[in-house]
């Protein structure tokens, strides 16, 4: 549903961004977006929603080529959440804000108004509903810029470190919500620098390192791969790196790490 | 004219407003500039003298920025300021309809200030997107001075409607406690 | 009304760094300069105005500003002389207008427009040898260390230093309102609902940490005296001071000779 082909970018002439990085994601799947900082996967990002345009190569979301359509269209396939959510409030309520994307979409009242619930619902913020998003902490919006992506329905997710200041039960309901999209059959693209995260929800790791594509493989690959981490000056899991030193399959998860042990054990 | 620290915070921040807020227009590409939105704003929350101040303030920076010329216009910017003051005073800016005729009134008069500077100083040319009309009125024979303030009476009423609207829409739009520490918002808060 | 002669040209300053004998004058006495120019020049007939475009360009010029000038004076006075001249020169109907087949034209109306266009010329190099020679940094100082209240000094420091980043702000938010389906290509209906989505989120952004900022004032003790030393203030040589006394009791004495007269 998403084609990267020989992407590449740059702002000026002199300091290329991205050289030809190709991939392809389908509906289910989610990847994570791997790399040191500056490695271009901000940049990517935006190439991937519409944002910018890609100086060689194309991006087709959903059978449309970023090249010849405009950003808000691209969203109608793609929703965005960025890392900096108050950038986008606008509304003097949640719910309001959450509305913006069913707003701009060709709905009815009525069905604007389910999606609306639904994503509160699904986000926790119903009881928050009335209040103004600018009187709520990071987290929770993060949260409301998420329910505003959700309430879209677009058939793919772009995350910007979702799970960057959230505490341990933010983090759980966000990849509860990461894996229902998943079941509903959307594409999901993470970025993420949250080893223990990525290895707990990726389908698949797309790694960066100077622009280009360094590594597209399973988890499990990937943390087995130290050359490929290392050009994408990633750091392991710790399961992974204590399975690894007992000498056990690689696990990526505690309850896998177990289960290897206790195999190994009995 | 002493300012307390958080309404020179926010003078400073409309005064930036105003100049970006043409960026945005663009964007849209919208032929309204409406960059006295910070000067509305200012005026609404924090009284005339303010707002006059921040209109002021922006035509300076925005000579020493951009174009030398903004600065000639300087007193259409107080003007701007101190009337959407005292019409916040009145309660003018408690709902949106009356917004509307705010706007309208400070449309009126800003264009009133405005021709004579445009008229004597520049010979009825301002530079912008009014010259065209301007010249064609006066090419059917209307005055120099009737062209000029039709020209821009017309450009300068949507302007200012759509600016004060904005600010009236921003203004309630921010969280109680903000709009709380400004004691002159009372007047305008429904 | 417009504040804004031509389309802007981005937010960084027109300041043109050099070290010229105009750089290193003391700010004030420039801006006194600058202030008794444009008088002066309110005062002057055609050709006076004329020598005074000629001379502040040629400073201009010499300061190593060239550049900045040439490119802000035609973007100004391109299609400002292109209007005066088609509004006075050939459609006001004065008493000299000589009517050619289908197009008249008036020499008294082109004197005028002349006449105009060199003074508006004139205060338009005047300003820009001031802006292109002077840092508001500086201007500031200079002002600080003459008694300014902090106030005004914060006041035009705070938002130049501003700009930029206010800038990127509202290029980030046009981004992330585009990416959640906000249209800016569409019917001007459209446009005109999609503007607030774009100027709303940065205003309220940027008025919602106020409190931190203004608190951050007050910690720094910003105005806990009606002026401040300043440390590295721009150097004021004795010659300066008088010169803009000198200026500032000459303009009401060109104002009473020119009315005697």
């Amino acid at each position: 549903m998403l084609t990267v082909d020989k992407v590449a970018f740059h702002y000026t002439a002199a300091t290329p961004v991205l050289r030809e990085v190709s991939f392809a994601a389908e509906g289910g799947e989610i990847l994570a977006l791997v790399g040191r900082n500056g490695a271009g996967k901000s940049t990517l990002l935006r190439l991937l929603n519409g944002l910018r345009k890609p100086t060689q190569g194309s991006v087709v979301i959903a059978g449309k080529n970023t090249q010849d359509t405009p950003p808000h269209i691209i969203s109608h396939s793609i929703g965005t959440v960025f890392q900096t959510p108050e950038q986008q409030i606008f509304n003097a309520t949640v719910r309001g804000e959450v509305a913006f994307g069913p707003n701009n979409l060709p709905l009815t009242p009525q069905q604007r108004e389910e999606r609306v619930v639904r994503a509160l619902a699904r986000t926790r913020l119903t009881d928050f509903a009335g209040k103004h998003p600018l009187d709520l902490d990071q987290a929770q919006r993060r949260f409301v810029a998420l329910a505003s992506v959700l309430a879209s329905q677009p058939p793919a997710l772009l995350l910007d470190e979702p799970q960057r200041g959230l505490d341990q039960r933010g983090k759980k309901l966000l990849e509860e919500i990461i894996r229902e999209e998943q079941a509903a059959g959307r594409c999901i693209i993470i970025v993420c620098h949250d080893m223990e995260f990525v290895a707990r929800l990726a389908s698949r790791i797309i790694a960066l390192s100077d622009g280009r594509l360094s590594a597209d493989m399973a988890p499990v690959d990937f943390f087995s791969d130290a050359p490929a981490m290392a050009a994408a000056s990633v750091e392991p899991p710790d399961t992974l790196r204590l399975s690894a030193a007992l000498g056990l399959p690689a696990s990526l998860t505690p309850s896998s790490f177990a289960d290897h042990w206790l195999a190994r054990h009995n | 004219m002493k300012f307390d620290t958080r309404t020179l915070v926010l003078m400073a921040i409309a005064i930036v407003i105003n100049i970006v807020v043409g960026q945005i227009a663009v964007w849209v590409k919208l032929p309204l500039y409406v960059d006295a939105v910070g000067t509305v704003l200012v005026a609404i929350l924090a009284g005339p003298l303010a707002g006059a101040v921040t209109g002021v303030l922006t035509n300076v920076i925005w000579g020493l920025v951009s174009d030398p010329v903004a600065m000639a216009f300087f007193p259409v910017s107080l003007v701007v300021g101190l009337v959407a003051g005292y019409l916040a005073k009145l309660g003018w800016f408690r709902n949106i309809g009356m917004t509307v005729v705010s706007g309208i009134v400070i449309g009126i008069i800003s264009t009133i200030v405005a021709i004579p500077i445009i008229v004597y100083m520049f010979g009825g040319v301002t530079g912008a997107g009014t010259d065209f009309a301007t010249t064609f009125l006066v090419s059917v024979g209307q005055k120099l001075i009737e062209s000029v303030a039709i020209a821009n009476l017309t450009t300068n009423l949507a302007d200012k409607i759509l600016t004060c609207v904005i600010a009236f829409v921003i203004a309630s739009r921010m969280p109680n406690r903000f709009t709380a520490s400004f004691p002159f918002y009372q007047h305008s808060a429904s | 009304m417009i504040t804004q002669g031509s389309s802007q040209t981005g937010t960084a300053l027109l300041y043109v760094p050099g070290n010229s004998f105009i750089h290193r004058m003391n700010p004030l006495t420039k801006l006194v300069g600058l202030l008794w120019l444009a008088a002066t020049t309110f005062m002057l007939p055609p050709g006076g105005m004329a020598v005074i475009f000629a001379a502040t360009f040629l400073f201009g010029v010499l300061a190593g500003a060239g550049k900045a000038f040439i490119k802000r004076l035609i973007l100004t006075l391109g299609p400002f002389a292109i209007f005066l001249f088609v509004i006075h020169g050939v459609l006001i109907e004065r008493h000299d207008t000589i009517q050619h087949e289908w197009i008249s034209f008036s020499p008294e109306g082109a004197q005028y427009m002349l006449k105009i266009l060199v003074r508006v010329a004139a205060l338009l190099a005047a300003s820009m040898l001031f802006v292109t020679t002077t840092h508001p940094a500086n201007l500031l100082k200079a002002l600080d260390s003459h008694g300014v209240p902090p106030g005004i000094a914060y006041l035009i420091a705070s938002p130049l230093l501003l700009l930029e980043p206010f800038s990127a702000r509202a290029r980030a938010i046009r981004d992330a309102q585009q990416a959640r389906g906000l249209d800016l290509t569409g019917s001007w209906k459209a446009r005109v609902k999609a503007f607030p989505a774009l100027l709303i989120p940065l205003v309220t952004l940027a008025l919602s940490d106020l409190d931190h900022r203004a608190t951050v004032l007050d910690g720094r003790a910003f105005r806990a005296r009606p002026f401040r030393v300043v440390l590295d203030a721009p150097v004021d040589r004795p010659y300066e001071c008088w010169l803009r006394r000198a200026l500032l009791i000459a303009l009401p004495l060109q104002i009473g000779v020119l009315l005697w007269l």
